[in-house]
């Protein structure tokens, strides 16, 4: 049974635009030791995805129309909130995009981390033995994302650190429950080039070490290929290609992926064959039968616009959510 | 922090400076002449000129600034022409009644605001919201003296629960005077019967000076809440399983408190130049009356006496808030 | 992550988007029925009360506080007059009160406010630092010591409690100006060769006219209010004028027997500057979406 499986996740979000259709039919699964890359353009639901799993959208407003997220064979969905407690920060970690704004800038470093390190033992938050436990964890864990002089540093402010420190402080706070599964989504983004391969590496090194399924929600193509073990191409709330890096990165077979991949210049781009993608994201208020990337797809056909195409199976779970995926080697 | 404390206090010199010119300028720029009505309608010109003179009236202004400035650094706020009373020995009666009225509205206010904000924006646009922001809006068009009378209507004369007005019935034997304030005088004393004496006369006039702050910080907390969850650490301490109530009673409510800060120091100064309209309900002896009876006889020296020490203390409070300021955001305290 | 906006709304999602902002300003729509209502009493009062010759002091002895009844709406008071008549003539000073108080303090605190952005220099530090004083003194005390000193009269009255009301305008307006002094059309207009006053009454001034028509609004009320604290301390009107103010605190020493005389003055206070603030609140939610809460 693998450690996360979403089916068929559908999201809606309403406004007074109307229905904003966020997730189309999401499938994915994640093993434990898998780094899955979630990649797509802005706006296509990968962060609402990662958010789902650990149940953090409103809802309401927001409604889930169909499908389930199952995390260790529990479903998601269907969990109390204190059930998904007993998973936040214990079982499933996260991270986010800009360290700048994801820490409370009027409380120390150790508040924060040492509230949720206590929350991830389940521990009495007004025992002093268990708060001089949680403490000397943190310190260790802080140690261990490379921050020296952890003991003091815990009674310092957020203000005093760097974006790349108080990236690592973030990271110490998702991992010290140990959890099975961690949520980074766009963990680099915001951060100096020089710095983000840095915490890619650290972050590699750490769920190595420890066995920890990783979903990491970028834009970049770069981080994807050269951290993730698997990768799962998302388009208008909907997964349209999934496999291992090697297949999808090296056997491209959905038109999309094709043109994401086309878009990144490597050494060997010539000169003047970058191309890029035409078109934007669709409209989320419009209804839509058939495929939604058809409309800038080069390859499509009358029959593409008729119903939604289903996953493919090419062998060894490279998934393709296209009726041509077979035209297409 | 401490450096900051006594760069603040320094810059408090020319404000104090300007508070006594502009004041003083205000005073004399009006028309009416104060000796001539204590003098009262059969005076002679000679007996009013002598009077002048006693009062230093005849005097150049600048003269009479110099020495009403010079006066006031030795404690000596100048004399009522009418009582002949040291206008400061009067404040030092008047002003803590005032003040205790004016500290435990804040108090009100802040005791019940906080927790009305909090919860008002932890129910936003459910029906507990909608309650409160009605009542504040309400509250907040509440003409506080309206309010007294209302509170006296049923509480007072109605149902006879509490005192019609006063700080303390004249045949008790109030507490040692300490602070001037009887609710702490008769704590320190030891007086519990004392105690519950001042607060039951002190209760109505309170509540009816709250409203209005109530009102305000409740909206203030509610606005700043509902700023705060929207921000990302508040999303990233729930993805990291803290609690709901740890999340707001600890993370959120530091961070939204901090921006009501402010609005509860604007609200000292107002409440002190507000208490007139209470005190005359209550017949509450603070400055407010005190002023008041100057004002009509145009007395200008107790006139100018509770201006000064209200702007003073206003400015004094504001002091207070940006320090605590600065002990709630470390940022502005690591400057 | 928010859901992108659609990129062709149509007439349908307009009129949805309409509706939406129109419940949401319930609140505004009250307020402006009933600062709409008081208008409207202020104007026709003297011809549409029952007994018009109570506004001017007319008495009735013989009928001295009768509760209310269909006759007397809100009962009579002390020298039989009508009160549903003097609080309803009420409305007439309150507003125009309320409204000069803010007008003074208005054209006041622009001028200096105006002066102090345009101007710069020492002229701005100067002009600040007694704007800074003027709010740190007692407003309510620094009027009614200059409504005593010029005099009883509801003219008197006004102007006295603009004088403490001034300083907030003059800091709006000193910022507005130097944001607008700034701007790209007011630079134009320089290099065109336009004079300083040109520049400040025809560009810049024009451009600060709405967030100061917006705190007008939402003064007018607190305006009334203060109005009304210095008719009920005696300060500044006199009876006969039917102020609401001095109504309730001649109705103070009448109660709890003969309620009606204080309580429905009160409820007419109450009644203004609630309708004002809503009124005052939407217009600013309406011009200045950012500030909204």
């Amino acid at each position: 049974m693998a450690l996360l499986s979403i089916e068929n996740l559908h999201l809606t979000i309403p406004s007074f635009e109307g229905e904003a259709q966020i997730l189309n039919g999401v499938d994915l699964t994640l093993e434990r030791g898998e780094i899955c890359g979630l990649v797509g353009e802005t706006g296509c639901g990968k962060s609402l995805t990662g958010l789902s799993i650990s149940k953090l959208v409103a809802s309401p407003p927001a409604r889930y129309r169909q499908g389930s997220i199952r995390f260790d064979g529990q479903d998601i969905l269907g969990l109390s909130e204190s059930a998904m407690r007993a998973l936040r920060g214990r079982r499933i970690g996260m991270i986010f995009q800009d360290p700048t704004t994801n820490l409370n800038p009027l409380f120390r470093i150790g508040d924060q981390m040492i509230d949720v390190a206590l929350h991830s033992t389940g521990a009495n938050r007004w025992s002093t033995s268990a708060r001089r436990e949680a403490r000397a964890r943190s310190i260790a864990m802080l140690e261990r994302v490379g921050i020296q002089d952890a003991h003091n540093r815990l009674d310092d402010y957020p203000h005093q650190f760097s974006g790349g420190m108080r990236q690592r402080v973030l990271i110490a706070m998702a991992l010290i429950g140990r959890p099975d599964l961690l949520i980074a989504d766009e963990p680099t983004t915001a951060l100096d080039v020089s710095v983000q391969a840095q915490i890619l590496q650290l972050l590699f090194d750490i769920v190595r070490e420890d066995n920890i399924a990783v979903l990491l929600i970028t834009h970049n193509l770069g981080v994807v290929a050269r951290l993730c073990t698997h990768v799962a191409v998302m388009y208008a709330g909907r997964i349209i290609e999934r496999g291992t890096m090697a297949d999808v990165f090296n056997r491209p077979r959905h038109p999309y992926t094709k043109a994401l991949l086309n878009a990144v210049p490597t050494q060997k781009t010539r000169k003047g064959t970058l191309q890029g993608l035409g078109g934007s994201v669709p409209d989320p208020y419009l209804p839509h039968a058939g495929c939604r990337f058809a409309p800038r797809c080069a390859w499509a056909e009358a029959r593409c616009s008729e119903a939604v195409p289903p996953e493919t199976d090419l062998g060894h779970g490279h998934g393709v959510a296209c009726i041509k995926a077979g035209d297409l080697a | 922090m401490i450096r900051f404390i006594i760069r603040r206090l320094v810059l408090l010199v020319p404000v104090f400076v300007g508070l006594t010119l502009l004041v003083f300028t205000i005073s004399h720029v009006l028309p009416g002449d104060p000796v001539k009505l204590a003098a009262g309608p059969q005076a002679t010109a000679e007996e009013i000129a002598s009077l002048s003179r006693e009062f230093g009236m005849d005097r150049p202004l600048p003269q009479q600034y110099w020495h009403y400035a010079t006066g006031l650094l030795q404690g000596d706020w100048g004399q009522s022409v009418l009582t002949r009373r040291p206008v400061a020995a009067d404040l030092k009666i008047y002003l803590p009644a005032t003040l205790e009225l004016v500290f435990a509205a804040i108090f009100l206010a802040i005791l019940i605001g906080i927790p009305a904000g909090l919860i008002s924006a932890m129910t936003a646009n459910r029906w507990p919201d909608y309650l409160t922001r009605i009542l504040s809006l309400a509250s907040i068009a509440m003409p506080r003296f309206f309010l007294a009378l209302v509170l006296q209507l049923i509480f007072a004369m109605s149902l006879a629960w509490l005192p019609l007005n006063g700080r303390f019935p004249i045949i008790d034997l109030p507490p040692p005077t300490i602070t001037g304030m009887l609710t702490i005088d008769s704590l320190l004393a030891g007086d519990w019967l004392a105690f519950t004496t001042s607060c039951e006369h002190l209760l109505m006039p309170a509540l009816a000076m709250s409203l209005s702050p109530l009102a305000t910080i409740t909206r203030m907390m509610r606005a700043s809440t509902l700023d705060v969850l929207q921000q990302d650490y508040v999303l990233a301490e729930r993805a990291l399983g803290l609690s709901q109530s740890l999340i707001i009673l600890k993370y959120v409510l530091r961070n939204a408190f901090s921006s009501t800060l402010t609005v509860i120091g604007l609200y000292i100064g107002w409440l002190l130049s507000g208490s007139v309209l209470v005190e005359t309900v209550f017949d509450w002896p603070g400055i407010g009356l005190y002023a008041t009876k100057a004002i009509v006889t145009q007395d200008f020296m107790p006139v100018m006496g509770v201006t000064l020490s209200i702007g003073f203390i206003f400015v004094l409070v504001n002091l207070v808030i940006d320090l605590l300021y600065g002990v709630i955001n470390p940022k502005v305290r690591y400057q | 992550m928010s859901p992108q906006q659609s990129a062709h709304p149509s007439r349908w999602q307009n009129w949805q988007r309409s509706l939406y902002r129109f419940r949401q300003s319930g609140l505004s729509i009250a307020g402006l029925c009933i600062v709409l209502v008081l208008l409207v009493i202020a104007v026709a009062g003297t011809w549409i009360v029952p007994f018009p010759d109570h506004i001017t002091g007319g008495i009735n002895t013989a009928a001295r506080f009768k509760p209310p009844s269909s006759l007397n709406w809100f009962g009579t008071n002390e020298l039989g007059q009508d009160v549903f008549t003097l609080v309803m003539a009420g409305a007439r000073v309150s507003l125009i009160a309320g409204f000069g108080v803010v007008m003074i303090a208005a054209l006041l605190g622009g001028l200096i406010g105006a002066l102090a952005g345009y101007a710069g220099g020492w002229i701005d530090d100067v002009l600040m630092r007694l704007t800074d004083l003027m709010l740190t003194l007692p407003s309510l005390i620094l009027a009614m010591a200059i409504a005593a000193a010029l005099g009883a009269g509801l003219d008197n009255m006004v102007f006295a409690i603009s004088m403490s009301w001034w300083p907030g305008f003059a800091r709006l307006v000193r910022g507005e100006v130097i944001a607008k002094k700034e701007d790209l059309f007011v630079q134009a207009a320089r290099a065109l060769g336009a004079s300083n006053s040109r520049i400040l009454f025809r560009h810049v001034l024009p451009n600060v006219m709405s967030p100061i028509i917006i705190k007008m609004s939402l003064d007018m009320g607190f305006a009334i209010l203060a109005v009304a604290a210095l008719g009920f301390i005696g300060i500044g009107v006199k009876p006969p004028t039917p102020e609401w103010g001095s109504l309730l605190s001649l109705a103070r020493g009448y109660l709890p027997d003969y309620w009606w005389t204080a309580i429905f003055p009160g409820l007419a206070i109450f009644f203004a500057v609630l309708g004002f603030n809503l009124l005052g609140d939407g217009l600013r939610d309406l011009f200045d979406p950012k500030a909204r809460r």
